[in-house]
């Protein structure tokens, strides 16, 4: 693939980087906004730390990492999701458990494995930049289903997240769709790690989130400026990236924070507190 | 009941009153998801239709001028209007209020008081709810029923109450006050 775009986007390695970020840009805001609305902003922070451990036990195994991660993450996101059903009291010391325990087992196989090199530090960090066709493939796969589903089912989810309550009153599938938005965050969490890695996969659910919930006035309107800001945090921080040789995951996380300030900024203005 | 599209529920604290970014019309319109909904009233599921509904869920509970508002930049008694919007949308037969009136001002109660009236001679919906202020309610509710301790102390007309010594509002952590209209059974 070598498309005749301007630069800084005119290598292959830059476009498939391009391609790669542009679908985790768009499709991990539209989790995030649900998962805001429920309160599991840093969910994607603690599904980061546990597919770490899957991504280890792929490196031990000898097995793609992206779907030992996949497992790993879709098993916690579903164990947090019947703790949080049936324990809400307990609900955020569960959440340490479970992701501490990750992190900690994943360190552990690594360092079993004697993996713990650049390999492990590009699923840490992200490695946009060098990602081959068959990852981008992987990107495109998991990204384009989770928007796929969200777009078939946002008047569900956002009717259960809306109000749990009301929705089971009302028949709604309440479980099932509980369920389907922890393995599609976990799913989200997997096809964003090697754009900016697993430390900091949550940033890109949870910052252009912040931009849209400050700046719509619809919940429409907040799924469609949270995907455009990630979308626009990549392209801006792939470029940046490029020009001042900086690492291109903190890059873009950096820019998707400094566009939630300024949408909050602005937001602040068109409408001051009172008092 | 098991066809769920015949209730219509209005939760005491919905989660929509913090910095959620939806609108009114979009909060109303989640309640056109009841299952059972379009089989009930299949002339009702075009989108025209659908659209007829929102507007007159809206209109009857005086929040449609506020349609594309932020719910959660209403005051306490518009949220509550527009919840009971959504509740009633898609045309219950039987519609439940959980504590309608606590934490709002005493403007929103007699506005809440009004609704109600209105709801019942319109909608023809038959409602129940459960509530700690018995006083800005019980007036315009066909039957009472008081439970206290998990025991059935009162059990009857408003009118009734001030004959039975059955004392409101000293048990108030303890006293959840059954209010129904329309003379359904408990």
């Amino acid at each position: 693939m070598n498309l005749p775009l301007p630069w800084p986007f005119e290598r292959e390695y830059m476009q498939l980087a391009l391609v790669a970020g542009v679908i985790v840009g768009a499709s991990a805001p539209l989790i995030g906004t649900f998962l805001a609305q429920r309160r599991m902003a840093l969910l994607g922070d603690g599904l980061g730390h546990v597919a770490f451990a899957g991504v280890a036990a792929g490196l031990l195994l000898g097995v793609a990492p992206v779907w030992t991660a996949m497992a790993a993450a879709a098993a916690a996101a579903l164990t947090l999701d019947v703790l949080r059903s049936r324990a809400r009291a307990s609900g955020e010391l569960a959440l340490a458990v479970i992701f501490y325990t990750g992190i900690a087992a994943g360190v552990v196989i690594t360092s079993r494995a004697g993996e713990f090199d650049a390999s492990v530090l590009s699923y840490l960090f992200g490695s946009v930049l060098t990602v081959a066709p068959g990852d981008v493939a992987v990107v495109a796969v998991l990204g384009l289903g989770v928007v796929g589903v969200v777009a078939a089912l946002s008047r569900t989810l956002f009717a259960v997240v809306l109000d749990e309550e009301a929705a089971l009153v009302a028949g709604l599938p309440v479980v099932a769709a509980n369920r389907l938005l922890a393995v599609l965050a976990a799913v989200t969490v997997v096809a964003a790690m090697r754009v900016v890695g697993l430390l900091l996969v949550a940033a890109l659910m949870a910052l252009p989130v912040g931009a849209g919930q400050v700046l719509a006035r619809s919940f429409r309107a907040s799924l469609v400026i949270a995907s455009g800001v990630g979308v626009a945090s990549v392209v801006v921080g792939l470029a940046l990236a490029r020009a001042a040789d900086l690492a291109p995951g903190g890059t873009i996380v950096l820019v998707a924070a400094a566009t939630f300030a300024v949408a909050s900024m602005v937001s602040g203005r068109r409408h001051p507190r009172r008092g | 009941m098991r066809d769920r599209s015949r209730l219509g529920y209005v939760p005491q604290h919905p989660a929509a009153a913090g910095a959620f970014a939806a609108t009114v019309e979009e909060v109303v319109a989640t309640g056109l998801l009841a299952r059972g909904w379009k089989r009930r009233l299949p002339g009702n599921s075009s989108l025209k239709a659908r659209r007829a509904e929102i507007d007159h869920a809206l209109e009857s509970t005086a929040v449609a001028d506020l349609r594309h508002r932020r719910i959660s930049e209403l005051s306490g008694g518009q949220q509550q209007r527009a919840w009971i919007a959504k509740a009633l949308v898609h045309r219950p037969e039987l519609l439940l209020l959980d504590e309608p009136v606590a934490g709002v001002d005493s403007g929103s109660q007699e506005l809440f008081r009004d609704a109600l009236v209105h709801l019942q001679s319109e909608h023809g919906a038959a409602v129940l709810l459960v509530s700690h202020e018995l006083g800005a309610v019980a007036d315009d509710l066909d039957r009472v029923c008081i439970l206290r301790s998990g025991r059935m102390v009162f059990d009857g007309r408003p009118d009734e109450l001030s004959a039975t010594g059955v004392h409101l509002g000293v048990h108030r952590t303890d006293l959840p006050l059954w209010l129904e209209r329309d003379g359904l059974a408990p």
